[in-house]
């Protein structure tokens, strides 16, 4: 009996062990957890919430076109994408989320790995504070982060994987110089 | 008559007693079982065995089912096709966005677009074969025509209707799935579309601030040259 019951707590032990290293392992480098702003969302008078991880990027890359040429650069652009998280609070009135309300998200930007690029902070002015991170490993960009925040909105975005942010500019300036047949905003001319 | 059978008072038979005598040594005595040694040992030892075995199997696979519930990957819940009558909450949502020049704003208004591709598909048929026959003619107008192939094909109305009736469960099941995936598609399509137009927006909301903040000081710095 004795026997058994020490079988049994190594297997357990080992499974534990498994279960860690697992857990531990799906912890992407480059995503933060965002968890801790949904309590933002019952507050909130618009409430923005995007989850789309590197399945979902590659299902909805099966729907983008090659012959379009704004698909076929979102395509590319999302290449090296694992997942696009967006949590974006809109609020009625100033002053109805706490500042220590984000303390969660700035912790996970001040471990290792990330570095704040810019920052700008309006010290509680409309203006707000806007801030961004990269995170890191070697050469190679994991992922980003942006934070902004004024007294009536809270926006967190986190990009996980390497992207081009000269093409995402790039492709945003064009999708929004068109309406939404596609055709030219007031003559603006489409950039290559 | 005696009352020896009923309570052993009064005069016994002698047969009564002779079978008495035989019989005596299987009566009931009160007292515990014992079995043999040869058929207790191997019992006593194998019944603890047994539910060691067993609380460590159901302990095993408790903690198997915990594992895998734990780590099931979140992204396969998502990518999941889900179901046209499901709640709006279980797809992401992308609600209006906060900035105006962001065309975030449009995703509630092309949103129906989707449920309708998916509002087109037939309907699946889940009633067993029998129910399904009993009801065929009501099934039969319920579905859509070009779902119901060519009328008459077997000759007789009964079988006319099972075959109808077949056709009605069997053909929107994939057709259905397609148009839920289709619709899934192009809703993760646009989210992503939406998403990265946000990140741009406020990645320039970002530089502007930044460069903003970094203008005063360069003036001021140019005033004291």
């Amino acid at each position: 009996m004795r026997k058994t019951l020490s079988t049994f707590s190594r297997l357990a032990a080992a499974l534990t062990l498994c279960a860690a290293a697992s857990t531990a392992a799906a912890q992407e480098s480059g995503r933060i957890r965002l968890e801790s702003l949904d309590a933002l969302g019952a507050k909130a008078d618009q409430a923005v919430n995007v989850n789309i991880d590197g399945i979902l990027i590659r299902f909805a890359g099966g729907f983008l076109s090659n012959e379009e040429a704004d698909e076929k650069e979102v395509k590319e652009l999302i290449t090296g994408l694992r997942g696009v998280y967006v949590r974006n609070y809109e609020f009625k009135a100033a002053g109805q989320y706490m500042e220590s309300e984000l303390s969660q998200i700035r912790s996970q930007l001040s471990g290792p790995g990330w570095s704040r690029v810019m920052s700008f902070r309006g010290r509680g002015g409309e203006m707000g504070d806007a801030e961004f991170y990269v995170a890191r490993a070697g050469e190679r960009v994991e992922g980003l982060v942006v934070l902004a925040s004024n007294p009536k909105e809270v926006t967190v975005i986190n990009i996980v994987g390497s992207v081009d942010l000269e093409k995402l500019q790039r492709l945003a300036d064009n999708i929004r110089s068109r309406d939404e047949d596609g055709k030219p905003k007031g003559g603006a001319t489409r950039k290559p | 008559m005696s009352d020896y059978l009923w309570d052993k008072t009064g005069e016994a038979d002698p047969e009564v007693e002779r079978l008495e005598g035989l019989l005596g040594s299987l009566a009931h005595k009160a007292g515990r079982l014992e079995l043999p040694p040869e058929v207790a040992a191997p019992a006593r030892a194998g019944r603890p065995r047994l539910a060691w075995y067993a609380a460590a199997a159901a302990l095993l696979l408790a903690a198997l089912a915990g594992a895998l519930v734990a780590l099931r990957p979140a992204k396969l819940h998502e990518a999941r096709v889900p179901a046209p009558q499901s709640s709006p909450a279980a797809v992401p949502s992308v609600a209006p966005s906060v900035t105006p020049e962001a065309p975030v704003v449009k995703e509630r208004e092309e949103a129906p677009a989707v449920v309708e591709v998916v509002r087109h598909a037939p309907t699946r048929r889940r009633a067993p074969h029998a129910r399904a026959k009993r009801e065929g003619l009501s099934r039969r107008r319920a579905a859509p025509p070009e779902v119901l192939g060519t009328p008459g094909v077997l000759g007789t109305p009964e079988g006319l209707e099972v075959a109808r009736v077949e056709e009605v469960e069997e053909v929107p099941r994939p057709a259905r799935a397609v148009a839920a995936a289709l619709g899934r598609g192009f809703s993760v399509r646009r989210q992503l579309f939406n998403a990265l137009l946000l990140t741009s927006t406020k990645l320039k909301e970002v530089q502007r601030k930044t460069q903003g903040a970094d203008a005063p000081a360069s003036d001021e710095r140019n005033r004291s040259r």
